[in-house]
């Protein structure tokens, strides 16, 4: 983003990340020194979390790289040495991915509504539609016999009731 | 079409016409006292594996399943000083497939009076509570003190340095609180060395990791030969302990004694509701109970394991509960409970 | 040391009950199929089983359970091979260099590698039991809090050794586990950050959010791509190459002692001391080679320090549980159950009446360990496989086994949104280069650290240096500690002084 004649270099999603940590240490913080001032209490989370926020600090100082438009980029860090291994994942993978997290997401949060093997079957269709496989008459029958298998053999072997809806 | 149905569950509306329909079928084969149990029952159990709540509800689920003819799952809850397993056994159903072995006193009167639950200690019928513990302070056997005098006059000698091992929530912690305010000791006076659970207080008292332990009789007498009795809170002599008793050394200290406070109370309940909603199915249960307690073979095995199965029936064991329940019911005594 | 009369029981009791012969290789089939898909874990299965063993004799029982154990220590290998997920925490370290390893499509040497080491671990975890059983046992209830501190320090410098390129993204990792760790009721009674959330009175459950973290970070890097393995030709599940893992273990005999000596000894130390077992011998494993940047990206030597020391801690954790009734994990806390029900209880009246007994144990854990070997080879033929199903299907397929295993845990709805928050932050935090694996190292420990931290400031009174000074096995612990730190600073002022020395 542009500032006047300075451009600044910023990793949004690394922010994010960087502000859950931080928050979710600040919170932790406040609610652990409200219930008590006692050692016992605070003798590890305090000196923890306030090193942690320091930190996130420091990082957070490197996410945003101002530099005057004018004069080139500084040398960029170099990038963390990337795993040989490590396939590039293009956007639309990226995005996939997201999705795939979102479903998960989903599948949590309302399986106690429509059951499991109700939510499993839906997010395995939804899943394997969005990372490609073909086949109209695969997917389902995919889908439908491992939720059989997987939920089934659980409710079978697990000694509380798994919330489902068929079996 | 079995439709698993729980009281904490929105179902859709779909799921519920659905579960209406075989409600109705499943309600037109329904269960008349005879047949019950006509499934396997649970006993839920609020402490992890292993543990002595753990040990003894396998135990005695082998002999209850064979009075009652199903068997009987134990299924552990642990969390939250006991709270979450009784949480978790309050939400069940109150129709007989539900059991729970706990250590009810104080557990279900903290939970309810300093963790604010949404329970009442009156909501849970104890069938028997079968373990009565004391709480005692002991010591391991190279310690330094071999007397209760010796403890008392080491802490009003040199406050601060004699460590004390305890749980925070357990009634040992209470007896020892009303111990050292009877001494006129002020906490920081002692270091309190706090531990989750009864098992490491046990197993730093014999391994003497500090000066001396609070701690409940259960499970101890196996191992009295690793450790030494200083004082038994309790308000008659000792038969089973070789110390004196806290009145006494009261009484010999010129002090006033307020109130000695049970030692842990574990045992058998189940819902208060289910006496009235199926009272045939509460009798069975308790029966079923009761002939386990008589079984000589069951009597031998828990007594080998150190585990209680002594009768004390429901209604003694409700008495007995609610007057301790009463005892400590005392905002004074409930602050030395919460941590400050 | 070695008890002969007990030693002639045993025999005979081995001898006694075919029983006991016939479950090892069941149990052992349970433990590997539990273990390696990533969700259930051997103690999950060692849970669901333990019903099955009332209708059971004390001693076939307990020789189901522990082979469902030592065959669930393998398993999880092969799942944190396969796919960087741990099948249990105390398979969290395999991944570091399993994974790459599979990765570059040496994933059949890795599994033999790590098979191997795993029955070695046993062994010889077990031989060492057979001899320190009864002294090990009073070295354990000594412990106190001052040293279960320093174990769990110990522990935590593994954070330093999994380092990642910057040092601060490490530590804001393993810093924010070890603070989630604390969450909830801690040891002195209070309640911290549970939002009124009941089940998180007793903390974050460790086992989703690890789950959860490694899950998201391995499963949603590798949308886009087609297989595990790139090159299709490495794909083959090729005896040829498992065997040659297999053999290569014996090269370093005393490299595998002293992961498989780490393992057992900490995996003694009632607690996590499982878990914990792997990450140190890994991270000294670590510290201590000529070539320490070659660990995490697929050295085999990384793989043997972390399976030789959780397969010994079993051991470990056995004596504890024998000798002084506490579990060491959630594996001996359901045998522990186990001898409940059939009226057996431990402590050291157990091992002092009951020689024999502990003896039979050992020596059929001895037979499991060498039947592991063939049951794991044929186990392997199956698994291997996995590498060959596309991505696609393999992804969603693993979460809602992941998603499953976390429901199992807790057994209500806490565990799946367990995961599913922590997949959230896992993948976040594998995106921009934060080693995972180091935020679930805070997350096992943080509660170990700060109750033992509480008791030793408790303990001593607030800090008194008089209290350390008298515990002569804190300060060795200390000194212990201090010294892995400097091993390799040790070692290489050593080897510059002597090539000086030579060169002159």
């Amino acid at each position: 983003m542009r500032l006047g004649p300075w451009k600044i270099e910023v990793e949004y999603g690394h922010l994010a990340l960087v502000v859950v940590i931080a928050g979710v240490t600040g919170f932790y913080l406040a609610d652990t020194l409200q219930v008590s001032r006692n050692t016992n209490n605070i003798i590890l989370v305090v000196p923890l979390s306030l090193l942690l926020l320091g930190l996130c600090l420091l990082v957070f100082t490197q996410c945003i790289r101002p530099h005057k438009a004018d004069t080139p980029k500084p040398a960029e860090e170099p990038a963390d040495e990337a795993d040989g291994l490590e396939q590039e994942q293009s956007p639309m993978d990226l995005l996939r991915a997201f999705l795939l997290l979102v479903g998960v997401g989903a599948l949590v949060m309302f399986y106690p509504l429509i059951g499991l093997d109700v939510a499993t079957l839906l997010f395995m269709i939804f899943a394997l539609v969005l990372l490609g496989v073909r086949g109209w008459l695969f997917v389902p029958i995919y889908a439908t016999s491992f939720t059989l298998v997987v939920v089934g053999g659980a409710s079978w072997l697990l000694p509380y009731p798994l919330p489902t809806l068929l079996f | 079409m079995k439709l698993i149905f729980s009281r904490t569950r929105r179902m859709s509306k779909l799921a519920t016409a659905v579960a209406m329909a075989s409600a109705m079928v499943i309600g037109a084969n329904s269960v008349s006292a005879d047949e019950f149990p006509d499934r396997p029952l649970t006993m839920v159990v609020p402490a992890g594996t292993g543990g002595t709540n753990d040990r003894a509800a396998r135990l005695i689920s082998r002999y209850l399943a064979e009075e009652l003819g199903q068997p009987i799952q134990v299924v552990n809850r642990p969390g939250g000083g006991n709270m979450l397993g009784h949480v978790y056994f309050h939400q069940q159903p109150a129709d007989g497939y539900t059991l729970m072995r706990t250590t009810g006193f104080p557990y279900i009167t903290v939970n309810q009076l300093v963790q604010g639950a949404n329970f009442e200690i009156e909501d849970f019928q104890p069938v028997n509570l079968s373990d009565i513990g004391t709480s005692i302070i002991a010591t391991s056997n190279d310690s330094r003190f071999s007397s209760i005098e010796e403890l008392i006059a080491e802490i009003r000698e040199n406050p601060g340095t004699v460590s004390i091992g305890v749980q925070p929530t357990s009634t040992d912690m209470i007896n020892l609180a009303i111990f050292l305010e009877a001494l006129g000791v002020n906490r920081d006076d002692v270091r309190v060395v706090t531990y989750d659970s009864g098992g490491p207080v046990r197993n730093g008292i014999i391994g003497g990791q500090f000066d001396v332990g609070a701690i409940g009789d259960q499970g101890m007498q196996a191992r009295r030969d690793e450790f030494r009795t200083l004082m038994v809170f309790s308000e008659e002599p000792s038969q089973v302990w070789d110390a004196p008793h806290v009145l006494e050394v009261a009484e010999s200290e010129g002090i006033e004694y307020p109130r000695v406070v049970s030692g842990h109370i574990q045992g058998y309940f189940v819902h208060t509701e289910l006496m009235e909603a199926y009272p045939e199915r509460y009798a069975k249960i308790v029966e079923a109970f009761q002939r386990v307690s008589e079984n000589p073979e069951a009597i031998a095995d828990h007594e080998g394991q150190d585990l209680g199965i002594d009768w004390v029936g429901p209604d003694a064991s409700r008495e007995l509960m609610l007057r301790q329940h009463e005892v400590i019911n005392d905002p004074e005594l409930l602050e030395l409970v919460r941590p400050n | 040391m070695l008890d002969s009369s007990a030693f002639l029981g045993a025999m005979s009791l081995l001898g006694s009950d075919i029983n006991i012969w016939l479950v090892i290789i069941p149990g052992l089939l349970i433990g590997l199929i539990a273990g390696s898909i990533a969700g259930v874990s051997n103690t999950m299965a060692m849970a669901i089983c333990l019903p099955l063993t009332l209708y059971m004799d004390f001693l076939p029982a307990v020789m189901f359970l522990t082979a469902i154990f030592t065959g669930g220590g393998y398993g999880g290998a092969v799942t944190s091979i396969l796919m960087g997920i741990p099948g249990t925490t105390s398979s969290v370290a395999t991944t570091f260099d399993g994974y790459p390893m599979a990765r570059k499509g040496l994933h059949n040497e890795a599994l033999g590698l790590a098979l191997m080491s795993s029955v070695l671990g046993v062994l010889v975890g077990y031989i060492i039991l057979l001899f320190v059983v009864a002294p090990l046992g009073n070295w354990v209830i000594r412990l106190g809090p001052a040293e279960m501190l320093l174990v769990a320090l110990w522990g935590l410098t593994m954070i330093a050794a999994l380092g990642g390129k910057r040092l601060s993204r490490g530590l804001i990792a393993g810093g924010f586990g070890l603070l989630l760790g604390t969450v909830g009721m801690n040891t002195s009674g209070y309640v911290r950050g549970t939002m009124d959330i009941p089940f998180l009175l007793d903390g974050i459950p460790v086992v989703p959010a690890m789950m959860g973290m490694f899950a998201a970070s391995q499963l949603f890097t590798l949308v886009g791509s087609q297989f595990l393995i790139k090159d299709k030709a490495a794909r083959r599940a090729d005896y040829r190459r498992v065997l040659s893992g297999f053999l290569s273990v014996l090269r370093y005999p005393f490299f595998q002692l002293r992961g498989t000596l780490i393992g057992v000894f900490v995996g003694a130390i009632p607690g996590v001391g499982s878990s914990v077992g792997n990450l140190i011998a890994y991270a000294q494993a670590k510290r201590t080679d000529k070539d320490p940047d070659s660990y995490g990206k697929g050295n085999p030597k990384g793989v043997m320090a972390a399976e030789s020391a959780n397969s010994s801690s079993e051991g470990g954790s056995m004596v504890t549980m024998l000798a002084l009734g506490l579990p060491g994990g959630g594996g001996t806390a359901m045998l522990l159950a186990a001898f409940a029900m059939h009226n057996v209880t431990g402590g050291p009246q157990f091992i002092n009446q009951n020689m024999d007994i502990v003896y039979t144990i050992i020596f059929g854990n001895f037979i499991q360990a060498a039947l592991l070997l063939i049951v794991g080879l044929g186990f392997l033929a199956v698994a291997g496989n996995i590498v060959r199903v596309p991505l696609t299907i393999l992804i969603p397929s693993v979460l809602i086994l992941a998603l499953i295993g976390s429901f199992a845990v807790t057994g209500d709805h806490a565990g799946p949104i367990t995961l599913f928050v922590f997949a959230g932050l896992g993948w976040l935090m594998k995106r921009y280069g934060y080693p995972v694996a180091a935020c679930v190292v805070g997350l096992l420990l943080g509660r170990m650290v700060e109750s033992e931290l509480i008791r030793t400031w408790q303990i001593s009174g607030g800090g008194e240096l008089a209290f350390f000074l008298g515990r002569p096995v804190a300060m060795a612990f200390a000194i212990l500690l201090v010294l892995s730190l400097l091993q390799p600073l040790i070692m290489r002022k050593f080897t510059a002084w002597r090539t000086r020395n030579r060169s002159a």
